[in-house]
């Protein structure tokens, strides 16, 4: 039976992480070892708060070998890179704001058997979902279509075979490290470690029946009070890596979220001709309420709604949030040329 | 025959369904005062295309702080825009002649939602003071 080492980065989090670890705990299948990342602004001893103790008298208990390591608030992909080094043979990627059926690590696990004539699976995924997920038609995850979406998002039944994965896995230790350079954000840190582990002929796979719930939280994070040039700087690492891997990768894209009223998208219309100028090497997404304004522009629209399921928070796309911040006080195309940089 | 005026009294819906303090509240008033000098023509909810048509073809612009305002700056017409709480200097346009009362009626969280705000009419300019904004003008026509 190989050793599992269940690895979780968090961040300023404390209060929904016990969700998590238990989650983790009460696996049908235990992982043999719990590594928990802590990336927190201003880290707590968790020794001294009443739950964590009870936890971690649970994770002895259960004899998983616990461990509690404070990061340098660099962001969560050196977290499990660190994880990785410490584990032994399979390493369980699960994120803090998210709770695990107790059934998922044992049907991770059973992939990871030898299969005649096939090559040796090196990940597995299972589904990452809010409760009320859609059943839908489950998509390619490859990186061709990596910006139309995921097959973990949604319910769906089978076993799937992908190029990467997101959020929450089982992998093989020691066959690709987590990439270093990310920002704080470490966006796409996933997708460039399955991937890598995919180039490396392994195969991945996303099995329907596991479920993982993801509650997203508007506080804590690695995302929180983050800067928009980290997603950038991280998006741009992205398709840098995959034109080493000698992919085809598409435009970059840059998501514009016009969530405004009809005047604002009017304002933005103006503007935009300086936005497609700042961004003519990729591929410009506008969500927005009002496409009719900006159906002339030859950009690819889609709806706010498609907005919050692709983006998650979209807070750092708002203009207005960005006046409130910034106390704004001068004309709003004023606003919208400090807000997207022009 | 009299010149055109084109005028909107719609403002964005409320979601709690209250009326907005941006709604301009002597409409009624203003038009009875502007309607023995002008054929005057509401606009509702246009297609774009008919909608900037309508508006060059107009001699005046009337709007609150809405859409309207907005759309004729971008086409490049005058709108003379009723101001209450919302402050012309974010949510306005220099080329627009912006009729605001006083700007101590202004709301002090400008960004903030509309559902909650209580409409208040002395934010408003009368409607005697638009007609004379109007009269004052000579159009967006030569």
């Amino acid at each position: 039976m190989p050793h599992i080492t269940a690895g979780i980065c968090t961040k300023d989090r404390y209060d929904l992480l016990p969700m998590a670890l238990l989650s983790v705990i009460n696996q049908e299948r235990t992982p043999d070892a719990l590594i928990l990342y802590d990336d927190s602004s201003k880290p707590k001893d968790l020794r001294q708060i009443q739950t964590y103790q009870y936890i971690f008298d649970l994770m002895t208990s259960k004899k998983i070998a616990w461990h509690v390591e404070f990061g340098q608030k660099k962001g969560q992909h050196l977290g499990h890179q660190f994880v990785q080094t410490r584990a032994k043979d399979l390493v369980y990627r699960i994120d803090d704001d998210e709770v695990a059926e107790p059934n998922v690590l044992k049907i991770l696990e059973s992939h990871f058997v030898n299969k005649p004539g096939k090559r040796a699976v090196g990940a597995v995924g299972g589904l990452v979902i809010p409760p009320n997920a859609p059943y839908r038609e489950c998509l390619p995850n490859t990186i061709e279509s990596i910006d139309r979406g995921n097959c973990q998002w949604f319910r769906w039944a089978g076993v799937k075979e992908v190029e990467h994965l997101y959020s929450s896995y089982l992998y093989k230790k020691g066959i690709q490290e987590f990439e270093r350079d990310l920002s704080p954000v470490a966006h796409r840190e996933e997708t460039l470690h399955s991937y890598g582990i995919f180039k490396k002929s392994y195969r991945l796979l996303v099995d329907g029946a596991a479920v993982t719930y993801h509650f997203r939280s508007g506080t804590g994070g690695i995302r929180e009070g983050a800067k928009q040039e980290y997603w950038d700087l991280d998006e741009k690492l992205f398709r840098e890596r995959m034109r080493e891997y000698g992919n085809g990768v598409p435009k970059k894209e840059k998501a514009i979220v016009c969530d405004f009223g009809m005047g604002d998208t009017i304002i933005f219309k103006r503007i935009l001709p300086e936005i497609k100028e700042k961004y003519r090497d990729y591929k410009i997404i506008l969500y927005v309420c009002y496409p009719e304004i900006l159906k002339d522009e030859g950009l690819e629209m889609r709806s706010i709604a498609d907005a919050y399921a692709r983006l998650g928070n979209i807070d750092r796309h708002n203009v207005y949030k960005y006046c409130i911040d910034t106390k704004h006080s001068s004309y709003v195309i004023n606003a919208f040329r400090e807000f997207y940089k022009l | 025959m009299k010149p055109l005026l084109v005028y909107s009294r719609g403002v964005r819906p409320l979601r709690n369904g209250n009326i907005s303090a941006k709604a301009y509240p002597f409409w009624d008033q203003l038009i009875a005062l502007l309607a023995p000098d002008f054929e005057i023509v509401e606009v509702v909810k246009e297609p774009l295309d008919e909608l900037e048509k309508l508006l060059k073809r107009a001699k005046y612009v009337v709007a609150c702080d809405s859409f309207l305002q907005h759309f004729c700056w971008y086409i490049g017409v005058k709108c003379i825009t009723l101001w209450g709480t919302s402050d012309p200097l974010i949510f306005g346009h220099e080329e627009n002649i912006n009729l605001l009362k006083n700007r101590g009626y202004l709301r002090p969280n400008q960004f903030d939602m509309w559902e909650g705000d209580p409409v208040n009419p002395n934010a408003f300019v009368t409607p005697e003071e638009v007609l004379k904004a109007v009269s004052s003008y000579p159009g967006n026509l030569p």
